[in-house]
């Protein structure tokens, strides 16, 4: 009798307290995965998941996106009004530049090949860092490639996956990109900042930087070509102890309405000018 | 049988969390509705359930992040330990235990999920706890309170 409750007591104790055991059995394999983010075992387990909630997400996108037609077409009126008005005025520009070129015998600037793709999964909760869009390695998607829309950067490529892939946008706080503001050149690094928003710091006191700026990638970015824009200079703050400015942007991007983004996946050659109007 | 139900109710959860609550959002804030789920599960079948369902409905969630893969499946098993604790075998139903329940829940996981996250960040706590913690607690507590009221059942299904 005294044998059969001894055997039989430490299997009465796991089950009477056995949420106790799932609650740290869940909290290690948690923790697991949390400390170990990169590895390719984790890689394979978050491919699992991302890949199915991805499918499943991939045919209720309309539903998401039914709230936003309307401000949205409205909006692309704007756009495409303000685009015709630019565009004369960029074909008369673009003539010039193209003659001015041949005179000095400059090369051209690159152009880019982009990829269309759409916004299936947002990180929830907050706007977002992290969005998955249906491209992957299969359409030969690869990590750090750009990712833009006609405003300006999203993001990088941060992990690839067959079918989809998962890109860090330019609001998580571990992503940096060299930057410059586009009239003057004064260059300095872009990044988000919970209490600021997005900054551009290592900004010399000594530059001249105005309100309303505009912000683009800079030259020096093995990432990102040059000339993508970023957003607008929106605050300016000194302070005396500092060699340097802080400089806060207003994102040209809206990033809690992302829904169909470009990947930059190659250059090509310069563009022919346009040589009459159509 | 039950666990395909509960498989899909999640399914069902998650999908609502990507599609329409977005369009809900307040200052970037959303309720969580797959946490509503945990609590679903935690009143009516107890701790153990409600920590499994969490932990792996929060991989599904964390499958969508850049850094932390991890964070909501740790927060959501928290969460589901709270919940089981007032599960209908040991506690009667009434208003204001449904809403104590929600509230316990809700605050195990923002608060779990957001101070890791803004660990190491510039965030202040005080911050941190006003312009995260609460709303998102709040949000989720009203939503919780609704979903109470129009779940078949309500959140403590039939005892």
């Amino acid at each position: 009798m005294l044998n059969k409750d001894l055997l039989e007591r430490p299997n009465l104790f796991f089950v009477s307290k056995r949420e106790y055991f799932t609650l740290i059995a869940a909290m290690v394999v948690s923790l697991y995965c949390l400390f170990n983010n990169d590895r390719p075992q984790i890689d394979a387990v978050r491919a699992f998941f991302l890949e199915n909630y991805a499918g499943l997400q991939r045919n209720f996108i309309w539903v998401r996106q039914l709230g936003e037609l309307q401000r949205e077409n409205v909006t692309l009126r704007q756009h495409a009004t303000q685009m015709m008005l630019e565009n004369s005025q960029l074909r008369e520009a673009l003539l010039e530049n193209y003659r001015l070129r041949e005179m000095l015998d400059y090369r051209g600037r690159e152009t880019f090949t982009l990829r269309a793709a759409r916004v299936i999964t947002k990180e929830r909760d907050r706007t977002p860092v992290a969005v998955t869009i249906d491209l992957g390695s299969a359409d030969g998607m690869r990590p750090n490639l750009p990712v833009v829309t006609p405003e300006g950067l999203v993001g990088k490529i941060y992990k690839v996956f067959p079918q989809v892939s998962l890109v860090q946008v330019m609001l998580d706080r571990n992503f940096y990109v060299s930057a410059r503001i586009q009239g003057n050149r004064v260059y300095g690094i872009v990044n988000w900042n919970e209490s600021n928003g997005l900054e551009l710091t290592s900004v010399p006191r000594t530059a001249t930087v105005q309100f309303r700026d505009a912000v683009v990638t800079s030259d020096s970015s093995a990432l990102f070509p040059d000339g993508l824009r970023i957003g607008l200079v929106k605050d300016i703050s000194e302070e005396e102890s500092s060699l340097f400015k802080t400089i806060i942007l207003k994102p040209d991007v809206d990033f809690s309405r992302l829904e169909e983004v470009f990947v930059i996946t190659a250059g090509r050659p310069p563009m022919k000018p346009v040589t009459s109007n159509p | 049988m039950r666990v395909v139900k509960y498989i899909l109710m999640f399914g069902f959860l998650v999908l609502l969390q990507t599609t329409l609550i977005p369009l809900l959002s307040i200052q970037d804030i959303y309720p969580d509705l797959v946490l509503i789920g945990v609590v679903i599960t935690g009143i009516r079948h107890g701790s153990t359930p409600a920590i499994i369902a969490g932990c792996l409905a929060g991989f599904v969630q964390d499958a969508a992040v850049t850094q932390f893969y991890g964070l909501s499946a740790l927060a959501k098993s928290a969460a589901g330990f709270v919940a089981g604790y007032f599960s209908r075998d040991k506690v009667k139903y009434n208003f204001q235990i449904t809403l104590g329940v929600i509230a316990a829940t809700a605050l195990a996981n923002s608060v779990f999920y957001q101070s890791i996250y803004y660990f190491d960040s510039s965030v202040g706590v005080g911050w941190m706890i006003v312009r995260y913690i609460i709303p998102h607690f709040i949000y989720t507590v009203v939503v919780g309170i609704i979903v109470n009221a129009v779940w078949p059942g309500g959140l403590w299904g039939k005892s």
